[in-house]
């Protein structure tokens, strides 16, 4: 059973562990692996992707993940995650929001590469699972990036999706049949995870207040 | 305040020509970054997004991210339309939904 996120020690030794089983390190890696071929810019995802592995294939049946990623400028390729990831940043002219996504998405999309394959070669460490403030900040980044990409999966639009989701699967007489009982633990999983992280993170940003 | 992506480019002039009768108009006329609630993003890390990114106290950081929750948007940062550009920026790389617009 995973253990929540603490901030150990001080100074140049703090560090935030967490207690993750290997099956959960993996199962964690395999995610942030999907999310990286959607969000890299091709050459960086091909170069780092992990292989797929049961949940990952998981993840591909319910849509477009896993599959080759899309070239940068090729809008018809272009999976529908990356417009939760990065949305229109001006919304009183369609022509400037182009022109901005123009040119800062592939800076973005990069940054989250690197973030997420930052994340990933930290959850293969052996040892505990401990990041320096540095890694934990990108790790809570890659998390919420993760959880943008399977709510868009599962179609979370609005406050109260995610809830509703939950309520469905509670209801079923047997919630291993439902083709998102998986997504939906794994969605749960991570935003507790980032929950723990962000207010383990929070804690130490004015540690004198 | 921290820039956590110091490579960023500079988008202005080029997006000054696509608008530029807005920017004539009201040269000193302030910009703002403003970030809409979504329903997947959690209270804890918007704070800290906030803080980390903003350099902002605690209780702005969380007075802010409980505007986002409870009205819908908060206005997070002012200043010229380039600043904008780059908070916009530095917010979507956070994952949080964020635009910009000259103050109204």
């Amino acid at each position: 059973m995973a253990s929540a996120f603490r901030a150990k020690g001080r100074g140049a030794k703090l560090r935030y562990v967490a207690g993750l089983s290997a099956a959960e390190r993996t199962a964690i890696a395999s995610v942030l692996g999907e999310v990286l071929q959607i969000v890299a810019p091709q050459a960086l995802a091909q170069s780092e992707a992990p292989a797929p592995d049961a949940f990952g294939s998981i993840v591909a049946q319910l849509g477009p993940l896993g599959r080759e990623p899309a070239d940068i400028d090729g809008a018809d390729e272009r999976d529908p995650a990356l417009d939760r990831l990065i949305p229109a940043a001006f919304r009183e002219d369609d022509a400037v929001a182009d022109e901005f996504r123009r040119l800062t998405e592939f800076g973005i999309r990069e940054r989250k590469g690197q973030g997420l394959m930052q994340a990933i070669a930290a959850l293969r460490r052996s040892g505990p699972f401990a990041l320096s403030p540095a890694e934990a900040a990108r790790f809570a980044t890659a998390l919420t990036d993760a959880r943008l990409v399977i709510a868009d999966r599962l179609d979370i639009t609005e406050e109260g999706d995610a809830e509703a989701l939950e309520r469905e699967l509670a209801e079923m007489a047997d919630p291993q049949t439902h083709p998102l009982v998986h997504l939906v633990a794994m969605y749960d999983f991570l935003a507790w995870l980032q929950e723990t992280l962000s207010v383990a993170l929070l804690a130490s940003v004015h540690p004198d207040s | 305040m921290p820039r956590p992506y110091p490579g960023a480019v500079s988008l202005s002039p080029v997006i000054e020509e696509v608008s530029q009768s807005d920017a004539e108009l009201a040269p000193d006329h302030p910009w703002v970054t403003i970030v809409w609630n979504d329903p997947v993003n959690l209270m804890a890390y918007v704070s800290w997004v906030f803080q980390s990114h903003f350099g902002y106290s605690r209780e702005k950081a969380e007075s802010l991210m409980l505007d986002v929750h409870h009205k819908g948007r908060a206005v997070v940062s002012t200043g010229s339309r380039e600043a904008m550009e780059a908070d916009t920026e530095a917010m979507h790389g956070f994952g949080l939904w964020a635009t910009f617009r000259k103050d109204q």
